[in-house]
């Protein structure tokens, strides 16, 4: 085939925009820029699918190998087990939902400069029926022992009589729970796939149309993504402690995974690039704006994240400090500082340089980073919940850490790191015939 | 490998082998051209595709050197008026006590605060507007940033008023700061309202540096218009009675001392550019900061309805939402008023505000149902019956109204009809701004009115000082605006002629 | 090195600031600096009435070291934030305040953060004068007519007789080879 080379123009109507191009941007548009090479990544996606699979079922071996002897252990096992599971889960539930946002707000407000990299968010996005697939096992778990993960849902008669769980039952019943998570991906995977479908249509007729039904879905779209954002975090995270409540907690989980999805885009697309694809469409340009994306969703985590901690700090309120102080003993108490550290001062201090965003090394041992302190930072919403013990007056946790924490998080978000391969192999790498792909090409940090 | 790959057609278009698409044109029928809907055309950030950058220097200067219109002295006479109730209700306070104002045993915040808090959030949209859209490269902010950015500084002296004049022994304010004194006493680093002081004066520091650094360019452009006319008569301009100087006189003397003596180097623009740039970066988490320190003042305490973690985002959101009403209650009047400022706020800057309105206005609607909801979810009584008291109880007319400006209202911009319409969008502002001061009486007044002990219930009523207090600070800013308005230069110049199309250096 | 500076003077014998160039629009202006910078100049600017982007590049400049600087004085800020507070909790004026300990640093954030923004906007406003030697307020330059269209919309090269390959001949050819619109002595 021949290499098209393309000529970005200067179009009259393009104003202050696509001027970079008229001196001397010859952008190669033809196949071999802009998709995988045929077959790529087949090998790595079937292998890393495969070690997901293996890993996530290797997380239930203590529960049936004679490492539990009594029923008790094996319960206690099988909690820790799907503790594991579940911040795998929430991660890899995480990395599709983030990017969704992103391409949501990306088409809201007509960016132009991040055309060349939408694509990719689109292929993350895409994921999200996986997510329900991999919430079978939990859900399968919880109808064999209900409060295997969700205490709330344990027929103890001593959880049940709780006066706060039964004022919450509205809320917290196993059928609203239920309708309420279907509730939820029915929403994310119309979304999805609308807007993905929309995005790859446009590759084959340029339709500029539909740029604007993309638009519109995304209007609607960042409002019903907003709510159920905010609610899964409650149902399949907060709820976990069901006594604790924090008015925050949606915008925490968001801001986590929007810092997860960016990161992960940012590796995605080192792996592209260090093929030699997208040249001339995804620059140094480019990483300098993903790279701040990222800076300004780590300075907002650590915003929401401190806001949160500071005012029940602050307040002192037994009923909300409960959740902080689980988490300050028996070996949790070095997440706090950890997830300061790397979640947020040291990609912070990293970030604000010029030189590491446009650095394609720098920026992604960064992004991996910050995908390593979310896996952290989900594991410490949800684990502690297992070893939650009470006495004196004070809640105690304890780390009892396993390798079964490694394979339950590695399972899921290798099987999605495994699609994600296959998906980027697949197809156009950027949107092709997008009306503002021109701008994209142009763009320039000038400051 | 496919004979014909979907990219040629793309390929054929970027290299111009295909026809582009038409430059929009003004027609009466569908606006002034800047609302095209193509998603490949951008639309113009100044109308008229013949205007030249001295067009741009002639409109923004010409508003000061020739005087806005008849219009003008009237109305400051007018503002002015009521500015001076704000001064003389002090004074009655200080010399009389705070009796003279509404608050009660149980009520011990409610106006002033009110107050402090409706005025602190207006003084957000400046610095979101030049900062967070400097960042997010949105073009179509540089029609707006520089009111925006002075709304912020008149907002900031009215909020930082009433925190001022509400501690009661007025001249112990000093105390406020940590200065060494005679008892080595050091103020409570651990206080939210302490917060307060440091944030309020930083916010206040921050943005008017913002605000100056932007306008030394245009500074130097007025001084050189008056320099120029000056070089070529050395008489020009009108005789100014009391300074006995002529009007130009006066200009490059003023003028040129505010310019710092910019001569438009590219030297210096480059570090000029970067220091903006850090401006920037920093002003937007310090907007960020300043009003979350303003949420904690409420959310560290325990009382119920202040205490929530999502407050210090609920509060920034609802910053922005009101804060960009206020630029659309001011700058739509102001573009009918100005010669030619329909050409540099075009109908599209209306629509992208009236966007972002609508969205932070979910966001604000966001932040009240969540509180709702987790108020019961939460299972703690005394939080669910703040907030059925809310809607039900006494104060229930402030809550609706603060529900129906906020939530209800910014959804005609659903309609395009509705965003498009400048008379539609200032009612859908001046609503907001209403609701927006509603939604500070509501958090404060509804929440402390009936705590804990019932005993102490006791219902907030304004008194006429407290009315009249508000009235003089909206007097205050509205007098202060105009003032920018008269002698300011109003629009970024240097910043609308960089995106113009024709700054471009590879335009042939 | 060793050959003294030459003086330049005009026929009145007023000491030459250098040699100041109209051009009509930004890529005049553009293509004329990359020409000078060509030519291996040193003491010249561009002057315009906005930021014209890339023209870092076309004059050959190199990245302004301000960040550094700014980034350096605000992270001081915040910690001199830090300390005082931590001082005042702690020895200054120790107070129990609702039974947590004396120096805890959560209560600090705010403050910290506040000061550390007032340091980094005062280094970035007043470091941004300094570097560019402003305030100036006269120059020899705000002395020509032609000049004071320059807030407008005029563009200009002004090259000074300071640098070592001024020649007021070869500076003019050059200016107006790159396609100046008027070309003019500027006296000190």
């Amino acid at each position: 085939m021949t290499a098209m080379s393309a000529h970005a123009h200067d179009h009259s109507h393009d104003h202050g925009h696509g001027h970079a191009d008229s001196h001397g941007h010859h952008v190669d548009l033809s196949e071999s820029n802009t998709s995988m090479p045929a077959g790529w990544g087949k090998t790595a996606s079937l292998g890393l699918l495969a070690l997901g699979v293996i890993l996530s079922i290797a997380t239930l071996v203590p529960v049936f190998t004679g490492m539990s002897s009594t029923a008790e252990d094996v319960v206690k096992a099988a909690k820790h087990a799907m503790a594991s599971y579940h911040t795998g889960f929430m991660v890899m539930l995480g990395l599709t939902l983030g990017p969704l946002g992103l391409v949501l707000v990306l088409n809201l407000v007509k960016a132009g400069w991040a055309i060349t990299i939408r694509r990719q968010l689109e292929n993350m996005a895409s994921l999200v029926p996986v997510a329900v697939v991999l919430l079978v096992p939990t859900i399968v778990a919880t109808m064999i022992k209900p409060d295997i993960l969700f205490k709330w849902m344990s027929a103890d008669p001593a959880i049940r009589g709780d006066a706060l769980l039964q004022a919450k039952s509205p809320f917290l019943n196993p059928a609203f729970f239920y309708i309420r998570l279907a509730i939820y991906f029915v929403v994310w995977i119309y979304l999805a796939t609308r807007l993905n479908r929309l995005s790859r249509e446009q590759d084959a007729t340029g339709n500029k149309q539909l740029t604007v039904q993309a638009g519109l879905t995304s209007a609607w779209g960042i409002l019903a993504f907003a709510l159920s954002v905010a609610f899964v975090s409650f149902d399949l995270v907060k709820s976990l402690d069901y006594h604790w409540f924090s008015t925050m907690f949606g915008v925490y989980f968001f801001a986590g995974n929007m810092v997860t999805g960016i990161a992960v885009l940012v590796l995605t697309l080192a792996v592209i690039r260090s093929t030699g694809r997208l040249n001339g469409l995804v620059t140094a340009e480019h990483m300098h704006d993903v790279g701040k994306l990222m800076l300004g969703f780590t300075v907002f985590w650590a915003y929401v994240t401190f806001s949160q901690y500071f005012l029940i700090w602050y307040a002192n309120i037994p009923e909300e400090t409960a959740w902080y102080m689980t988490r300050a003993a028996g070996g949790w108490e070095i997440f706090g500082p950890v997830l300061i550290l790397g979640h947020f001062i040291i990609p912070f201090l990293i970030m604000l340089w010029r030189g590491s965003k446009r650095t394609m090394g720098i920026i992604s041992a960064v992004a991996l980073l910050l995908v390593v302190m979310h896996c952290l930072d989900m594991f410490y919403c949800i684990r502690p919940n297992i070893y939650m013990t009470f006495g004196e007056g004070v809640v105690k946790g304890k780390l009892g850490l396993n390798w079964v924490d490694i394979t339950g998080i590695l399972g899921p978000v290798l099987i999605f790191v495994g699609l994600l391969v296959r998906k980027v192999g697949s197809g156009p790498l950027i949107p092709l015939k997008d009306p503002r792909l021109a701008e994209a090409i142009a763009h320039k940090n000038y400051v | 490998m496919s004979a014909i790959h979907p990219d040629q057609s793309t390929a054929a278009k970027l290299s111009g082998a295909l026809r582009q698409p038409p430059e929009p044109e003004y027609n009466p029928q569908t606006g002034d051209g800047s609302l095209v809907d193509d998603p490949s055309v951008r639309a113009l950030l100044v109308l008229g595709r013949n205007t030249t950058f001295a067009d741009i220097t002639e409109t923004v200067c010409g508003y000061i050197e020739k005087g806005p219109g008849r219009w003008f002295w009237p109305t400051f006479f007018v503002a002015a008026q009521v500015a001076g109730l704000m001064p003389i209700m002090i004074l009655y306070l200080i010399i009389t006590g705070v009796g003279v104002w509404g608050l009660n045993n149980q009520v011990d915040w409610a106006w002033d605060i009110t107050n402090f808090v409706f005025w602190i959030g207006i003084g957000h949209a400046g610095t979101l507007i030049s900062a967070i859209l400097c960042l997010l490269k949105q073009k179509w902010r540089t029609s707006i940033n520089r009111a925006a950015e002075a709304m912020t500084i008149f907002a900031v002296i009215c909020a930082g008023t009433f925190p001022g004049i509400h501690i009661g022994r007025v001249w112990m304010a000093w105390m406020l700061f940590p200065i060494p004194n005679y008892n080595a006493i050091w103020p409570n680093f651990k206080s939210p309202l302490l917060w307060d002081v440091f944030a309020v004066s930083t916010y206040a520091t921050v943005s008017a540096l913002f605000w100056f650094m932007g306008m030394i360019p245009d500074f130097a452009t007025l001084r050189d218009r008056a320099a120029l006319r000056l070089m070529r008569n050395p008489d020009s301009g009108q005789m100014i009675p009391l300074l006995n100087m002529r009007a130009d006189r006066v200009m490059a003397i003023a003028y040129g001392l505010l310019s710092l003596g910019w001569r438009f180097s590219s030297r210096h623009w480059h570090r000029y550019e970067k220091a903006y740039i850090l401006l920037a970066g920093i002003s937007t988490p310090l907007v960020l900061s300043v009003h979350s320190i303003v949420s904690f003042d409420f959310a560290t305490s325990i009382l119920p309805g202040w205490h929530t973690t999502i407050f210090p985002p609920y509060f920034v959101a609802g910053a922005i939402f009101g804060g960009f009403a206020m630029v659309l209650f001011l700058m739509i009047p102001a573009r009918e008023l100005f010669p030619g400022m329909k050409a540099l706020i075009t109908l599209r800057h209306l629509e992208n505000m009236a966007k972002i309105i609508l969205v932070t206005g979910f966001m604000v609607g966001f932040a009240y149902s969540m509180e709702f909801f987790i108020a019961w979810y939460g299972a703690n009584r005394y939080e669910q019956d703040v907030f059925v008291n809310r809607a039900t109880g006494p104060y229930a007319w402030a809550y609706w109204t603060m529900i129906g400006c906020n939530v209800i209202s910014p959804q005609l911009f659903w309609f395009k009809f509705c965003r498009q319409s400048p008379v539609v969008i200032f009612i859908v502002a001046s609503f907001v701004t209403v609701g927006m001061w509603f939604e500070r009486f509501v958090i404060i007044v509804s929440s402390l009115h009936r705590a804990f002990l019932p005993g102490e219930w006791h219902m907030f009523y304004p008194t006429p000082v407290d009315i009249l207090t508000f009235v003089g600070s909206c007097g205050t800013f509205l007098t202060l605006f105009l003032l920018f308005m008269r002698f300011l230069p109003m629009f970024a110049m240097s910043e609308i002629k960089a995106v113009m199309p024709q700054a471009s250096p590879h335009k042939h | 090195m060793s050959t003294a500076p030459v003086i330049y003077q005009t026929e009145a014998g007023k000491p030459v600031y250098g040699i100041l160039a109209e051009f009509a629009t930004p890529a005049d202006v553009y293509h004329a600096a990359e020409k000078v910078r060509d030519a291996g100049f040193t003491k010249w600017d561009v002057y315009s009435p906005f930021p014209v982007h890339g023209i870092e590049e076309a004059m050959g400049m190199s990245r302004t070291k301000l960040p550094l600087l700014v980034g350096a004085l605000g992270l001081s800020g915040a910690c001199i934030g830090f300390g005082f507070q931590y001082w005042v909790a702690t020895q200054g004026y120790a107070t129990v305040v609702h039974g947590k300990p004396y120096g805890s640093w959560q209560a600090f954030v705010p403050v910290t953060f506040e000061i550390g923004v007032l340091f980094t906007a005062f280094s970035a406003l007043l470091g941004m004068l300094i570097f560019n030697g402003l305030p100036r307020w006269h120059h020899p330059l705000l002395a020509k007519e032609r000049f004071l269209k320059v807030g407008d919309d005029k563009f200009f090269i002004g090259i000074e007789a300071a640098d070592g390959k001024f020649d007021p001949k070869g500076v003019r050819d050059l200016l107006l080879a790159a396609g100046a619109t008027s070309v003019e002595l500027v006296e000190d």
